[in-house]
């Protein structure tokens, strides 16, 4: 099996208005439209609208009838049933519609299933990191270990945060795809939560973020800067695979991660009200942590299993008290359809298909670059 | 509307009545009762169902009748199930052993075997509907009549079922399983057995498919069939004439066995409401 040709991708797409500042040129996501061909989010075409549209048309003030700020929702499918294809299409309507910053929960070592909008992709690395990035065939086998390639040669930009402030105060950019990889040293996050006048704590142990902390614990500290300390704009936050980072039988470990995560749920409302739209995913309904889900009132059912519906009580999820189906819509449906819904009404939805630009994966990797000394956790330059 | 059809719509016009064109807006008659009663929703539809699988039956008996009698012995066991066994076993015996009859109902060439001179297929077509009228359609009004007190309701406006998309029979799996499974036996014996133990086999499985009640037509089958001298070689044999005895012991032993099936089936048997193919919702494209 040969490895992937780097020069296959494409390269990166920088006339746009969001890179170059530029009125007169066309944005990141009418890039985006173009080369996969997906039409424009159109809100009428739908029948309820306080579903698909208010899902992805975002108001400061929607009254009694849509959602105030940044919407919540769960996207709940098997493997292959397209739900990295539906964040990737998600992620560009926010762009287009709401100029919002999209910030796509990126892991190392995993496959970068953005890989499709690299061209316009900002990868936002911590600083004191390097990454390196390895094309991987899609069949693997045993004589390969892929082929290294510069990611500054695939992406659009390779920035670098000093810690959760910087990235969300100067790093991100409105109305482009953000991928941000989390900080092991978690700078910043402990700062912020001692700055807040949250108390998240039980009877012996206080909310605390180190850098022994597993990595993906930085996005809790993240998700409090943002509703603390800003920026008040649209944001949206994809993160797939969201039972790795709230494990539905998460103990208070020595990590304190069930505190993390109550302090995260506790948060859910002022992410709304602070204009953050998150989308999560998982494979199954209780793959949303029941201190989130309460919070989240917009489910995607992929494609491929059978829905939630009334006549099996058993099937609703927990969290929510009805759901509006009477019968099982999608486990016949093909690949690229969903079933969006709340507890009051629902609509089948589809999407463009999104193809990777080549047969095979990317990963990042990072490692630190051994410039800079020990930095102190919990430090702010912000 | 090309020329050629306004042209004779014209034409009929000026002739007399309009026939409206009879090519595009085909004349309201009786049949079209089954069209204007099939758009008003059906609030018990195990009765519809049951219904129209009986007028599809009749039409098929009276309009196009069977080419040989292994169809209508076929047919016969689906009369078994629209009638719910309301139509005794011996008339279903009597009925597909009849040269008479079998000459009437069988249209194709085959008619001859059972009869040298058969009438004309014009008359044979008239004993055919009055034969529907005289047996088959009463039978299918007692079926009606058994199968309506166990015929539920769906009330709600969006619960409400289209006989379209029932595929089961009465909407009842159980039933749907059992009238399958009576098919399956009865083509087995028509298609004869390769070995004695496969004859066997099947004996017991006669037990299942006719829910035990094969005892009040012959409690003694097994060992008549073992004591009966030719038996064996019509059961096992692959000549012509074997074939035919296999017909006559599918309408002397199985068809009445069936007839006594659906009523006790029907106790506590349960409706299945299954789901709609044209009520896919189509997809709004994000």
């Amino acid at each position: 099996m040969t490895d992937p040709d780097p020069d296959k991708l494409p390269d990166p797409h920088t006339n746009t208005k969001q890179y170059r500042d530029d009125d007169r040129l066309h944005t990141d996501a009418a890039f985006l439209r173009r080369k996969f061909g997906m039409p424009k989010f159109d809100p009428e075409l739908f029948d309820y609208s306080a579903l698909a549209p208010a899902l992805f048309d975002h108001t400061w003030d929607g009254g009694t009838e849509r959602v105030s700020g940044g919407p919540g929702s769960f996207v709940v499918g098997e493997e292959g049933s397209g739900k990295s294809t539906l964040l990737l299409r998600i992620a560009s309507v926010e762009m287009e519609r709401n100029d919002a910053r999209v910030v796509w929960s990126a892991v190392t070592g995993s496959r970068s299933e953005w890989l499709p909008y690299a061209p316009i992709t900002r990868v936002c690395i911590p600083k004191g990191y390097e990454p390196t990035a390895r094309l991987v065939p899609k069949k693997r086998s045993r004589g390969s270990r892929g082929v290294e390639v510069r990611l500054e040669d695939i992406v659009r930009e390779v920035v670098y945060y000093k810690d959760v402030m910087d990235l969300n105060l100067r790093v991100l950019r409105d109305g482009q795809f953000n991928v941000v990889y989390p900080d092991p040293k978690m700078r910043g996050c402990q700062w912020v939560y001692e700055e807040s006048d949250r108390v998240v704590a039980d009877a012996t142990n206080e909310v605390e973020f180190s850098a022994e902390d597993p990595v993906n614990h930085w996005w809790f500290g993240w998700g409090l800067s943002l509703v603390e300390r800003g920026p008040f704009a649209w944001t949206s936050w994809i993160q797939d695979e969201v039972q790795s980072l709230a494990p539905e039988g998460a103990a208070n470990d020595k990590y304190l991660t069930r505190l993390k995560i109550k302090m995260l749920g506790e948060s859910m409302e002022d992410f709304r009200k602070n204009g953050i739209a998150r989308y999560f995913a998982g494979h199954k309904d209780k793959h949303l942590h029941s201190l989130w889900r309460d919070r989240i009132s917009f489910r995607i059912h992929m494609n491929g299993t059978a829905n939630p519906r009334r006549s099996r009580s058993s099937s609703i999820p927990v969290g929510m008290e009805t759901v509006p189906m009477e019968e099982d819509l999608m486990s016949d449906e093909d690949i690229g359809t969903a079933l969006l819904y709340t507890e009051s009404s629902f609509e089948k939805v589809g999407w463009p298909n999104i193809p990777k630009p080549i047969q095979g994966d990317l990963k990042v990797y990072l490692d630190p670059d051994g410039r800079e000394g020990e930095t102190s956790t919990g430090g702010v330059t912000a | 509307m090309h020329p050629a059809s306004r042209s004779s719509s014209h034409a009929g016009a000026s002739e007399g009545p309009p026939d409206a064109g009879g090519d595009e807006s085909p004349v309201v008659e009786g049949l079209d009762l089954d069209a204007l009663f099939a758009e008003i929703d059906a609030a018990r539809p195990s009765l519809d169902k049951l219904h129209r699988d009986q007028q599809e039956a009749i039409d098929r008996f009276v309009q196009e009748g069977f080419a040989t009698r292994r169809e209508f012995l076929l047919w016969l066991q689906e009369l078994v199930w629209n009638s719910m066994g309301r139509l005794h076993g011996n008339w279903f015996a009597k009925v597909a052993r009849d040269e008479v009859v079998l000459s009437c109902v069988i249209t194709s060439e085959k008619r001859r075997h059972y009869r040298q001179t058969p009438v004309s297929l014009d008359a044979a077509a008239t004993v055919r509907r009055r034969m529907a009228k005289k047996f088959i359609r009463p039978a299918c009004r007692a079926g009606y009549r058994t199968l309506r007190k166990d015929a539920q309701e769906y009330v709600q406006e969006d619960n409400r079922v289209d006989v379209d998309d029932v595929s089961m029979f009465a909407m009842r799996p159980s039933l749907q399983t059992l009238k399958d499974r009576q098919t399956v036996a009865l083509r087995k014996l028509l298609d004869g057995f390769n070995s004695e133990d496969a004859l066997d086999r099947w004996l017991h499985h006669l037990d299942d498919v006719t829910l035990g009640e094969l005892d009040r037509i012959d409690a003694d089958l097994d060992w008549r069939l073992e004591m009966e001298r030719t038996a064996r070689d019509v059961l096992l044999g692959d000549r012509a004439d074997h074939a035919r005895q296999r017909e006559q012991l599918a309408a002397f032993y199985l068809l009445p066995a069936f007839s006594l099936t659906p009523e006790p089936m029907l106790v506590r048997s349960q409706e299945a409401r299954e789901e709609s193919d044209n009520q896919q919702l189509e997809a709004t494209q994000i």
